[in-house]
């Protein structure tokens, strides 16, 4: 006939069974410190870590932004107002354009094509790039070039290709170029709520 | 039965229970300057490193019995000789411990030992007084190894009377397989008259054994006063100078046994058959290696653990402390951020006109280096700017010698570097010939020249 093995509950425990006690306890208890304690401790040191750095950066910007603050307002009052965005891009534009054909108005240069492009806006400031092409004598072109490029505005050059056309003493330039208007910082609601109570007082 | 080994260089502490008592000397093994040096111990005293432990077993707690066994393994004879005495023992004896030494002797069908028998209980006591006095010993002798020993290398003596534990003496003689015979006579200390009973009694048998054209039977003393008295037929010598004495001013007060065993475990390296004469049971040497196990095991657990919550702790503390750092820099950053950021804007408004003016002298540039550093004999009929700054130039020349000689005409001007002729080639065009040319430099700025 079959026995059950008999389980001795309440001896005492052999010296290897204590070894394999405390080694299974202490995996236990490892695996519940690391998993329940450190791992997510962890993570938040190295989560605040990288805040602090972050922040760290941040303030050294703000700081050095501060520290510059007088030499930029006066740079900006350098600039004056016409290179702030003050009306709508379709005017902004258009008053560009009729700036060049203005400056091509001349006998001996032919402005051959222009074409404005889409509008790039990074948020603080606006580029209205134009392409444009012209043709006529070399002094003419370089006249005309320098009219466009040091106007009141701020335009810039960003490529161009001069090429000579044959037969005559003219070349034809081919010119990529940019004019840039500041956008002011929206006011914060703040002071919108401050401006919207003055005029309701009036 | 735990077979002994002398660890080389170990000191040993060798001791004798008496009266519930510890008594216990130190031995330092000698080393290559001196002789090995005796001092006695106490349990209040911390045991060097690695030193083992080694009890001695009075004649009175063991018995002795010569067997003889067929050749076997090694293995096998401890096993095999507790078989035969447990057959030879009373039932009321109870459990045993068995050890062994090997007696001269031997034929070709078989081997002669003497073995050792300790009751179980008798052994465990003295294990328990050991422990309370914070010693396990690693070997138990008893003391007919060192008697074996003594008489049948180291003296010339016939018959070694040692004083033992609480003034007990052991006789002891060997005969000539090795065999040892001893005896205990309780003298109760001073008691010199049942001393003198017993020696007489132990000795006639011995000295009728002999016959008288024998030379005189010679009695090695140890402990107490050697006897002076001599009959013709015993001579008494005292052993003293055989020992290894300790040299320290408790000299007196070291038992002469546990003396004569220092002696022996000096020089047991050479004598390693006493090895098999542990009398100390190999399951509990075993129980106290996986104690010691357990009790490391534990140990490096509890250190382990106590690493990870060091650990933790660390992380708790850098937690905190970059808590409070960060609070610190968001209020910081929180009061300048406003006028920080505006700065911030306006710095990059004016870096998107900077880079716009920068661009507004390229022709002109261009064209004026071109002008200073082109001869008469090249014209251009293409010059292209890319948005790097990248010139690419295409001409012609008068002669295929002039392209070569433009880029260090151009170098050396200060809107130009990096000019490279990349083509030059000599072509037929309707009657004559034409030299055209590729070239391409790199436009320094104004703004990055600055």
């Amino acid at each position: 006939m079959m026995r059950w093995p008999r389980l001795h509950f309440g001896r005492s425990l052999h010296v290897r069974e204590w070894g394999l006690l405390t080694a299974a306890l202490f995996t236990i208890a490892a695996v519940l410190l690391v998993y329940h304690w450190l791992m997510p401790m962890y993570d938040q040191w190295t989560m605040l870590r990288a805040q602090v750095y972050a922040q760290q950066q941040e303030l050294t910007t703000l700081e050095r932004n501060l520290a510059m603050r007088e030499a930029v307002e006066a740079r900006f009052v350098e600039l004056g107002r016409s290179v702030i965005q003050s009306e709508s891009d379709q005017i902004i534009l258009s008053r560009f354009l009729r700036e060049i054909e203005a400056a091509a108005r001349q006998p001996s240069l032919t402005l051959i094509n222009m074409s404005p492009r889409p509008i790039d806006d990074n948020g603080t400031s606006k580029r209205y790039p134009v392409r444009l092409s012209v043709s006529g004598t070399p002094q003419d072109v370089v006249e005309f070039t320098a009219q466009v490029l040091n106007n009141s505005t701020v335009v810039g050059l960003e490529s161009y290709s001069l090429r000579g056309v044959q037969g005559g003493h003219t070349i034809e330039c081919t010119l990529s170029l940019w004019m840039v208007r500041l956008v002011e910082a929206a006011p914060s609601p703040d002071v919108v709520g401050d401006i919207a109570l003055s005029q309701a007082k009036r | 039965m735990g077979r002994f080994r002398r660890r080389r260089c170990a000191p040993v502490l060798l001791c004798q229970i008496v009266d519930d008592r510890l008594e216990a000397i130190l031995l330092r093994s000698a080393d290559s300057l001196g002789d090995p040096s005796v001092e006695p111990w106490t349990s209040k005293r911390p045991l060097p490193p690695r030193s083992q432990v080694v009890l001695l077993l009075p004649r009175s707690e063991y018995l002795i019995r010569v067997l003889e066994l067929p050749p076997v393994e090694v293995d096998e004879v401890a096993q095999m000789l507790r078989l035969e005495i447990e057959a030879t023992l009373p039932r009321e004896f109870g459990d045993t411990e068995v050890a062994y030494r090997r007696l001269n002797g031997a034929t070709a069908t078989s081997r002669r030992y003497e073995v050792y028998a300790v009751r179980r209980e008798s052994l465990a006591e003295h294990l328990k007084i050991c422990e309370q006095h914070d010693v396990q010993p690693d070997c138990v002798f008893p003391t007919a190894v060192l008697w074996a020993r003594h008489l049948g290398h180291e003296t010339a003596v016939d018959v070694l009377a040692v004083a033992t534990k609480g003034g007990n003496w052991e006789l002891a003689t060997v005969q000539g397989d090795g065999q040892v015979a001893s005896r205990t006579i309780g003298a109760h200390g001073t008691d010199a008259a049942t001393l003198q009973t017993g020696l007489v009694e132990y000795l006639r048998p011995l000295l009728d054994q002999r016959g008288n054209a024998m030379p005189a039977l010679r009695v090695g003393w140890l402990g107490g006063v050697c006897p002076a008295a001599s009959n013709g037929r015993v001579v008494f010598e005292s052993l003293t100078d055989l020992l290894v004495a300790p040299d320290v001013d408790e000299a007196s007060s070291v038992a002469p046994l546990l003396a004569l065993g220092a002696t022996t475990l000096n020089d047991m390296q050479r004598t390693p058959e006493l090895g098999t004469a542990n009398l100390l049971p190999q399951w509990l040497q075993q129980h106290r290696l996986e104690r010691s196990s357990l009790r490391a095991i534990a140990t490096i657990a509890c250190c382990a653990l106590l690493g990870l919550v060091l650990v933790g702790a660390a992380l708790q503390v850098a937690v905190v402390r970059y808590h409070a750092h960060s609070a610190g820099l968001g209020g910081r950053i929180t009061a300048i951020q406003k006028g920080g950021e505006a700065v911030g804007r306006q710095l990059e408004q004016l870096e998107a006109v900077q880079r716009a003016r920068a661009t507004r002298g390229d022709l002109q540039r261009v064209l004026s280096g071109l002008y200073e550093g082109t001869p008469e004999e090249v014209s251009y009929n293409h010059v292209e700017l890319g948005r790097e700054g990248h010139l690419r130039l295409r001409g012609q020349a008068e002669s295929l010698s002039m392209p070569f000689v433009l880029p260090e005409r151009l170098e050396p001007l200060p809107m130009f570097q990096h000019v490279v002729l990349r083509d030059a080639s000599q072509s037929r065009r309707g009657q004559g010939s034409v030299v055209e040319f590729h070239m391409e430099i790199q436009l320094v700025r104004e703004e990055a020249s600055r």
